[in-house]
C-alpha cells in the first residue's frame, strides 16, 4: 500500500504523518492522529458525525481527502475548548460557550453526534451572532441526532449565542 | 432554602464534559496494537463476492496492525 506524506495544521499544529493514500481525512483524523472526537458514522456524507471546520466551514470529513486540504486549518472537537483536560473539575470555564451550554441544556444524551453538531454549531455562530430558530434548524440538518428530539440542541446553540 | 441538595435541581450529567471534549471513548474509538477487525456474515461458503468484501476490508486495516 503506497503512503503518502501530509502535512495538516490540525487545531493550530502542523501534524506531519504518512497516511494510506486512499485515507479520508476522517480516518487521517482518527487513526493516523489519534483525535477520536471527530465521530465515524455514516461514511456517506449522510450524518454529519464527522463535521470539522476547514478554514471555519464545516466539511465532512468522510468524504474529504487530506490532498484537497493543504494548508488550511482543521479544527476538530479537540481543538474547541480551550487546552488539554478543560471541562473536568475546576476546569469548566476553559470549555467553549457551545459546550457550556449544550452541558446546561442536556443535548449531548448519547454524545455520538455532538462533536458534529458542535463544530457545525461553531462555524453559524461565527458567521451569525444572534441566529433564529430556523436559522439553527437549517444549520444542523445536516447532523442527524437518534436522542434528543433536537429541541435541546436547539436551545443549547441560542444559550450560547445569547452569552457571547 | 430546600433541605435537599438534588432534588429539584438541574444538574449536568456527570459524564457530559466527556462528550463534549470528544474525550468520551465508544467501541469505534479503540485501537489496539494487532487488533483484528471481524464482521458477520450470512454466506456458508466463500463467493468472489464476500472474498472481495473480505479483501476491502483487510485494506482498511494499517498494515502495522495486520497479523
Amino acid at each position: 500500500m503506497t503512503k503518502q506524506l501530509l502535512t495538516l495544521r490540525v487545531n493550530g499544529e502542523p501534524r506531519t504523518i504518512a497516511a494510506d493514500s486512499h485515507h479520508t481525512l476522517l480516518e487521517v483524523l482518527r487513526e493516523e492522529l489519534g483525535l477520536t472526537g471527530t465521530k465515524h458514522g455514516c461514511e456517506l456524507g449522510e450524518c454529519g458525525a464527522c463535521t470539522v471546520l476547514v478554514d471555519g466551514v464545516p466539511v465532512l470529513a468522510c468524504l474529504t481527502l487530506p490532498a484537497l486540504v493543504g494548508d488550511a486549518d482543521v479544527t476538530t472537537v479537540e481543538g474547541l475548548a480551550n487546552g488539554a483536560g478543560a471541562g473536568a473539575p475546576g476546569r469548566e470555564a476553559t470549555l467553549h460557550p457551545l459546550q457550556i451550554a449544550f452541558a446546561e441544556e442536556g443535548a449531548a444524551q448519547c454524545g455520538y453526534c455532538t462533536p458534529g453538531m458542535l463544530m457545525t454549531a461553531k462555524a453559524l455562530l461565527d458567521t451569525t451572532a444572534r441566529p433564529t430558530r430556523a436559522q439553527i434548524a437549517s444549520a444542523i440538518s445536516g447532523n442527524l441526532c437518534r436522542c434528543t428530539g433536537y429541541t435541546a440542541i436547539y436551545e443549547a446553540i441560542e444559550k450560547a449565542a445569547s452569552r457571547a | 432554602m430546600s433541605e435537599f441538595s438534588v432534588i429539584g435541581r438541574r444538574l449536568p450529567k456527570v459524564n457530559s464534559w466527556a462528550h463534549l471534549t470528544g474525550e468520551a471513548r465508544y467501541a469505534d474509538d479503540l485501537f489496539l496494537p494487532r487488533m483484528l477487525y471481524g464482521a458477520f456474515s450470512g454466506r456458508r461458503a466463500l463467493t468472489p463476492a464476500s472474498a472481495a468484501w473480505t479483501l476491502a476490508a483487510r485494506s482498511r486495516t494499517p498494515a502495522s496492525w495486520r497479523s
